[in-house]
């Protein structure tokens, strides 16, 4: 049982990284927007994506601590 | 007073308006139900699989720390979601001006679209509003169908759940009318020399190669 908790604490946070690098790449391209299609981003939106970003790190955080926490 | 809505949505267009004496008439986007009809959605899936995912983490795997990670990780896709889905509606723009209609969907990493129909191009047109539904008459969400013909193909050009639908299509069918007919000069209906009091439709009309 143990290792089942483990394996799948290790994809979640797999799943998280994953998230965060898609987030911060949504984000850069919402930047680019003006720049490619003369389509201004919304600014309420980008300091939501920049926000969400910082939780999304320390969700990661969060994660890897339980993960360390259950190897004990 | 009642004021009469604006067809012109909040913004900066100018980089929208590229040919000589351009206007704007309407801009644009979907009605804000539609959002929230899709945000809705996301939440309906959502909250379920949170529910089932407690479940299984806490009564069958006995794992409050594997709750918490995987409920982080679902809170966070859920936000996705949602920031792309208001994205998605933000950046879907439909453009009327006295010279163009254009259609512009953009949503980062996944879609990009520019459907443009030049109004010079066009020979004739109908204009078709359509509501149904209680909630889209409540609403006064609806679309417009605008049917070009054009000398290759026939194309339609479909403006989906917009705000103000039947104010926005009697402007459009008063507008583009105007402009047809300071556009498109050629004379389509003539008079046949055999039958001088009727008048006769051409389609096309070719010059005669000796």
């Amino acid at each position: 049982m143990k290792a089942i908790v483990l394996l799948l604490h290790a994809v979640f946070l797999f799943g998280l990284v994953s998230l965060i690098f898609y987030t911060w790449l949504y984000l850069v391209e919402l930047h680019r927007s003006y720049e490619h299609y003369q389509l201004k981003p919304p600014t309420r939106i980008i300091s939501f994506l920049q926000t969400t970003i910082q939780l999304e790190v320390l969700g990661a955080l969060i994660i890897l601590g339980l993960l360390i926490w259950d190897m004990r | 007073m009642k004021l009469a809505p604006t067809f012109v949505e909040r913004g900066d267009w100018q980089d929208f308006l590229t040919l000589s004496g351009e206007k704007p008439l309407v801009v644009t986007r979907q009605h804000w139900f539609v959002l929230l009809q899709s945000l809705l959605i996301i939440s309906f899936i959502t909250l379920p699989s949170l529910l089932v995912y407690g479940v299984v983490s806490l009564f069958l795997l006995e794992s409050v720390t594997l709750f918490v990670s995987g409920t982080i990780l679902i809170v966070f896709i859920f936000l996705t979601l949602f920031v792309r889905s208001i994205v998605g509606w933000y950046f879907h723009i439909y453009f009327i001006t006295t010279r163009k209609i254009l259609e512009v969907l953009y949503n980062p990493l996944s879609s990009y679209t520019y459907n443009d129909v030049l109004l010079d191009q066009v020979k004739c047109t109908e204009v078709d509003v359509s509501m149904h539904g209680v909630l889209n008459e409540l609403l006064d969400m609806g679309s417009i169908a605008i049917v070009f013909d054009r000398p290759t193909h026939q194309e339609e050009f479909k403006l989906h759940n917009i705000r103000y639908v039947r104010e926005v299509g009697t402007l459009v069918g008063n507008k583009l009318v105007e402009q047809f007919k300071s556009n498109n000069k050629a004379e389509s209906w003539y008079k046949s020399k055999k039958e001088p009091r009727a008048l006769r439709f051409a389609e096309e009309i070719f010059k005669r190669v000796k």
